[in-house]
């Protein structure tokens, strides 16, 4: 008589465990958010260290005097010609009148109105 | 009588003296310059950084004896740079009563201006004239100095033009 008994109380314990853990609240799906592509920052190419320098190029040498972070003056067509600077990168470009330098952090160009003049400059 | 006597006397004194003033010569006189570039429209000698270019300097001087030390002096005005080179004198050839040096310039940094290999002379070299384009990347003025024995100085200087692009 006490055995029925005992064995349909632990049928309702077993069943109300399961209830406890079917009764747990179902969390609601986020939508995915679209991933937004990231552009690779390029480094800035930092400006040699105030003095002057001699380049050899492809068509000779050219002396590049760099007064500060910004600015620099270079010897070409007989004269001194002052430059700034006017980004930093993919490449360092200073600019001043019809002159224009590039530095890549190892090789420089020379430009005069748009028409490289010097180029594969390095120390 | 006495007269006369009195003015040849002081014609022979200035015989004399002119003839003092042709012995003592001076050691070591008229310095000149040139290299292997010259420029078509002043004749002026170059140098040309994107070619072979040597530079030679010559100077009066029958008696290489006399002579103490040979300096010289480059002067990058570009640059702001300047080196001293003190020139053996055996790296010099002899020309008649000239010294003759030549040598290559080799451009570039450094430091200085140009620097010129050691033990390099006794070569000739052939002067192209050439019509350089209008970029001069720099300019090089070159002093020699000689002195002598006795302690005199004697020096000549010249100033190159240095082109890029030259054809």
């Amino acid at each position: 008589m006490l055995r029925p008994l005992l064995l349909l109380l632990l049928a309702f314990a077993l069943s109300s465990c399961i209830l406890l853990v079917e009764d747990e609240p179902q969390r609601p799906v986020q939508p995915v958010q679209p991933v937004t592509p990231v552009t690779p920052v390029q480094p800035s190419i930092v400006t040699p260290n105030a003095g002057s320098y001699t380049y050899r190029c492809s068509g000779g040498t050219l002396v590049v005097n760099y007064l500060d972070n910004n600015n620099l003056r270079l010897f070409y067509d007989g004269a001194f010609q002052n430059l700034g600077v006017v980004r930093r990168s993919p490449t360092l470009l200073f600019s001043g009148g019809v002159y224009t330098w590039e530095w890549t952090g190892s090789r420089g160009t020379l430009s005069v109105g748009g028409r490289v003049v010097l180029s594969n400059c390095a120390l | 009588m006495r007269r006369i006597t009195l003015l040849t006397l002081l014609g022979s004194l200035v015989l004399v003296l002119s003839s003092c003033i042709i012995v003592g010569t001076i050691p070591v006189s008229s310095f000149r310059f040139d290299s292997n570039w010259q420029r078509n429209t002043d004749l002026r000698y170059v140098f040309c950084s994107n070619k072979t270019t040597q530079m030679r300097y010559k100077f009066r001087a029958p008696d290489s004896s006399v002579i103490s030390t040979i300096s010289e002096r480059y002067e990058g005005f570009a640059s702001g740079n300047t080196i001293n080179l003190n020139r053996p004198i055996a790296d010099l050839s002899r020309d008649g009563s000239d010294l003759v040096f030549v040598d290559t310039v080799t451009f570039g940094q450094g430091g200085v201006p140009q620097s010129l290999p050691a033990g390099v002379s006794q070569q000739s070299i052939i002067i192209t004239p050439i019509t350089p384009p209008p970029s001069i990347t720099g300019r090089t003025t070159v002093t020699v100095t000689v002195t002598t024995i006795s302690g005199s100085q004697y020096s000549g200087s010249y100033v190159y033009d240095v082109y890029s692009n030259c054809p």
